[in-house]
This record gives structure tokens, C-alpha cells and sequence, in this order.
């Protein structure tokens, strides 16, 4: 899942000054699992500033709405009465959910209520770790299921660096080396010959941004004439 | 073809090499490090000079090669992964073997969180393994997309860096063993403490063609006092070490510090399994006649 976290609250206020009506949008998806903007955050975030302004005799509305997900058009449509009357959009989505947002109603300005930060899992009540850097280009078959382009802080693809001490990252003590742990995996599924050849250079093009995947069926659809 | 380098003459010779790292100023000036150069270049087979060491800012290595090669010292070019991506890598060692700069130490480069710009990005668009294998090809006159490149081709003397201690050895050897299948020339160890350290590298590594220096590290008193502020990557200072020395007052621990760092270089040259031995001495440059 996208992992996100909700943003300092004074940032929040200071990005949302002037507006007389502001509807905080939630996402029942990603960041509801990692606790940042499901429909409990919305509802925390819409006390706090309301608190706030109440304290401040600042007459400012606000409330609140979490779609089952802001990443689809249609949850997106089922809020257009409610968005007529406001002068903002706080958004509590992932990126791409706030941007989808942000173009479902291109006359309201959109604000982010999170930062988003990876694709991730919830390793234990939480907390979530990173998985995931979308690169386009899985390696996981070879890599024994741990990717060295994530869990390598530097990324490598050869084994590790010369800062590995006794197993954990140069950069974070605490951390496992990734290399040691797909070379220790590799070991016990008798697998090593597969990382024995140098791994090549990636192939970063299909990085290239913004990123696009249609799926084979729809094809036609969308690609017709292309080749 | 240019002629082999001096330090390619050395690597062929049965002289028992030197190598010293040496960082390039945080200025324009090249000639703020002439002391140390001066005391360097001829007392060793070459000077290491490193790029933005601990991703602290640094003067290109490119350009600090150039003026050392000028003053008649030979040089190798530490080149790192994390600052430049393949495209930037190759351009920069066309214009190296251009300027005459032709021994390549390439490494992955400390993690830029390290350093003075942590919130740059870092690149690693290669590894250490790539960017040797990338070397390979350039000296072959080809790139890494297999494009000619034009004019002589550059004949680089190239190597890598090694971990020879530490209990997670296996893993270091296999990334070992892909760096000598792109025709690494030499290696270079992270520093080593003891000989004792290294037996368990050599036993899982019986027969090196390679040649290996083994890296010695001058270390700082405060490396000892302060094990947070001493650390850096690949230096494991190992805690006996840190006892021997630690209780003693700030000079004797100095000259003991000499004392021991003096006699594993001696130790290293009996020792047989390594061809020289590469010093980093942390600012203490210009003493390097105390030591070898």
C-alpha cells in the first residue's frame, strides 16, 4: 500500500488561511490503513482546526467528507454537491489521490494534508516499512523476493557496500543489510548462482515520468493506431 | 596507446607499493594541499585522491589529479557512484584519460547523509561492480550503450575497494569476485587493524591475481574517545583497539597510536599475501616518513 503521513498541523493552517469554507476530504484506502487520512484522521483534523478557529473567533466552516477512495472518478463525482459551496479542498489522500482531487474540480483550490512517503507495508501495529520503489523493472526473481533498489539504502545491485558492519546498513545501524539478507536467503534456497553474474546496469525508462500502464484488454482502446 | 602509467609500471614491478589518500582542498585553489603533496609524491607509488569524501564537499578529483600530475606526483582518481549518473561517470573518465589521469579507484561512494549536502539526492544510477565493468568497455573503445568512442582509446589501470574482516564476509567475497571478472588491476582493502582479522577473507579467497593493498588507518585520538564522532564507513575500529589506547593521556596515546600504526605496515610488507599497502592518515600527510 501507499504510505503517508499526516502533515504538521501549523503547516496545515498556514496553507489553508483566508478561506471561509473548507471541506477536509479523507481516502478509505491506503492512508486510512496507515492511520494519516482515513475517516477517524478527517475527523481528528476537522476538530483540531475547528478548535483552532474557534479559539482564534475566526469565523472559518469546515467539514468533512472521506470517499472510499480519491483515486477513482467516480468517488471522486459523489462529492460535487458538497464541493459547490467551498472555497478549498484539504485533501488527506496519497499524492495521487489529492491530484485526482485537484482535477475533479479544477475551480476549487486543493490542499495536501499529508506527505506521501512510500509503497510500503504495515510491519507491525504502527508501523510500515518501505517495500517498493516502483522502478519498473522487478528484480525480485533474482534477488531471492527482497529488493536491493529499496532495501539498499544506496540501491546497489551487486552485494553490499564496504560500510556493512557486522550485517546492519552504513547508514542505519539499526537496519539489516539488504545484501546480506538476500545473500543469507539465496544461501539457504541454494539459489547463490543466480547473483554470481554481475547484475547490468537498470533499464530506467520505464521511470520515465509520468508513468503509464494500460492493461492488455484495453489496448485498443486507448492505443489504437499506436505501435 | 599512451604509455603505461607510472603507477601500471609499479603494479608490474616487485616494489612493495605505498599508495596515500589524500583529499582534494573545499577551494579553488589545488596548491592549499601543496605541503602535503610535496611530502607525498616521493615517498610513495601514488596518491589516492578522493571524491567529496564522507559526501562532504570537495574540489573535483578530475581537476586536483591534473595539478598533482603537474607537480609529478602520480595519482589514482577515487571515482564514486552516488554524485553522477552513467552518462556524467563516462564523460568524466573521457576527460580523465584526456588529461592524462589514468588509474581509476572506483567505489560506491559514503551514503550522502553522511556528508555537508544531506539533503542532495543521491545518485547510484551504477554500482562499484558497473562502474569497473563501464571502465572495461571504455578501455575496449566502447561505452556502455556499446557505441565507439572516438580516438585512442583510454588504457585505464583500474580497481576496486575489498572488506576483508568483519564475521559477514561471504556476501563482500562474492561482490569481490565481480569486480575481479571486470579485469579489476588492484584492490584495495577498507582499513584493516590486525593480520589476524584478515585470515578468514583469505581463506574463503585462497588465490587472489589481483593485486591487494591492505589499507592502514592513522586514527584519531578523538576516533577513540568519541565512537560516534569517529565513525565512519568502512572503518570498524575493533574494541581492543579502542582499549589499548583510550586510558592514555592525549600524547602518549599519539605516539603509541605511531607506534602501532608503524608496525603493521611493517607487519603487512612481511606478511606476503599483500602487494603494498594504502595509508589513509586524516591530515598527518606530511609525517608519512615517520611511518614507512
Amino acid at each position: 500500500m501507499i504510505v503517508a503521513s499526516r502533515k504538521p498541523f501549523e503547516e496545515i493552517k498556514k496553507s489553508l488561511s483566508g478561506y471561509r469554507n473548507i471541506l477536509v476530504v479523507g481516502c478509505g484506502t491506503c492512508v486510512a490503513v496507515c492511520l494519516a487520512g482515513g475517516k477517524k484522521e478527517v475527523g481528528l483534523l476537522t476538530s483540531q482546526l475547528r478548535m483552532s478557529y474557534g479559539l482564534e473567533k475566526d469565523p472559518v466552516n469546515i467539514s468533512e467528507e472521506t470517499l472510499e477512495r480519491q483515486c477513482d472518478r467516480e468517488f471522486l463525482e459523489m462529492i460535487c454537491d458538497r464541493v459547490k459551496d467551498q472555497d478549498a479542498l484539504l485533501s488527506l489522500a496519497c499524492g495521487a489521490g489529492i491530484q485526482f482531487l485537484a482535477e475533479a474540480y479544477p475551480e476549487k483550490p486543493v490542499y495536501p494534508g499529508v506527505n506521501t512517503t512510500f509503497i510500503g507495508v504495515a510491519e507491525a501495529a504502527g508501523l510500515w516499512t518501505e517495500r517498493c520503489r516502483a522502478c519498473g523493472e522487478c528484480l525480485l526473481a533474482v534477488t531471492g523476493g527482497i529488493c536491493p533498489r529499496t532495501k539498499c539504502t544506496k540501491g546497489l545491485n551487486n552485494g553490499p557496500c564496504g560500510g556493512m558492519t557486522e550485517g546492519k546498513c552504513e547508514v542505519d545501524q539499526e537496519r539489516s543489510c539488504a545484501w546480506v539478507t538476500i545473500y543469507e536467503r539465496l544461501a539457504r534456497e541454494g539459489r547463490l548462482a543466480q547473483i554470481e553474474p554481475m547484475l547490468s546496469p537498470g533499464d530506467f525508462r520505464s521511470q520515465t515520468r509520468p508513468g503509464t500502464v494500460t492493461h492488455r484488454a484495453y489496448l485498443r482502446r486507448y492505443h489504437a493506431g499506436s505501435k | 596507446m599512451p604509455a603505461p602509467s607510472k603507477f601500471a609500471q609499479a603494479l608490474e614491478s616487485n616494489v612493495f607499493l605505498v599508495t596515500c589518500e589524500l583529499d582534494p582542498p573545499k577551494g579553488t585553489d589545488p596548491s592549499l594541499e601543496e605541503n602535503k603533496i610535496q611530502a607525498l609524491k616521493d615517498k610513495i607509488q601514488a596518491v589516492v585522491t578522493s571524491d567529496n569524501p564522507k559526501a562532504f564537499l570537495h574540489m573535483a578529483p578530475l581537476g586536483f589529479c591534473r595539478y598533482l600530475l603537474e607537480q609529478g606526483c602520480e595519482t589514482i582518481m577515487t571515482v564514486t557512484c552516488r554524485d553522477r549518473n552513467r552518462l556524467a561517470l563516462q564523460a568524466d573518465l573521457l576527460a580523465a584519460a584526456g588529461l592524462g589521469i589514468h588509474n581509476i579507484l572506483a567505489v560506491s561512494g559514503d551514503y550522502i547523509t553522511w556528508g555537508d549536502h544531506p539533503g542532495s539526492t543521491p545518485v547510484y544510477d551504477l554500482d562499484s561492480v558497473q562502474l569497473l565493468w563501464a571502465i572495461s568497455q571504455l578501455n575496449q573503445n566502447k561505452d556502455i550503450s556499446g557505441d565507439v568512442i572516438l580516438g585512442p582509446s583510454p588504457s585505464f589501470v583500474y580497481g576496486g575497494a575489498v572488506t576483508l574482516s568483519g564475521n559477514l564476509l561471504a556476501p563482500q567475497v562474492l561482490k569481490f569476485k565481480k569486480k575481479e571478472q571486470t579485469g579489476a588491476r588492484f584492490f584495495m582493502s577498507h582499513p584493516i587493524f590486525d593480520l589476524a582479522g584478515v585470515d578468514e577473507f583469505f581463506k574463503l579467497v585462497p588465490e587472489i591475481k589481483t593485486p591487494l593493498l591492505a589499507t592502514v588507518c592513522l586514527v584519531k585520538e578523538e576516533q577513540l574517545k568519541d565512537e560516534a564522532a569517529g565513525r565512519f564507513p568502512g572503518l570498524q575500529i575493533p574494541g581492543y583497539f579502542r582499549e589499548k589506547f583510550k586510558s592514555l593521556s592525549p600524547g602518549e596515546s599519539e605516539v603509541k597510536i605511531w607506534d602501532y600504526t608503524a608496525n603493521l605496515i611493517a607487519e603487512i610488507k612481511k606478511d606476503g599475501r599483500f602487494r603494498g599497502v594504502h595509508l589513509m592518515l586524516q591530515g598527518k600527510e606530511e609525517r608519512i616518513g615517520e611511518l614507512i
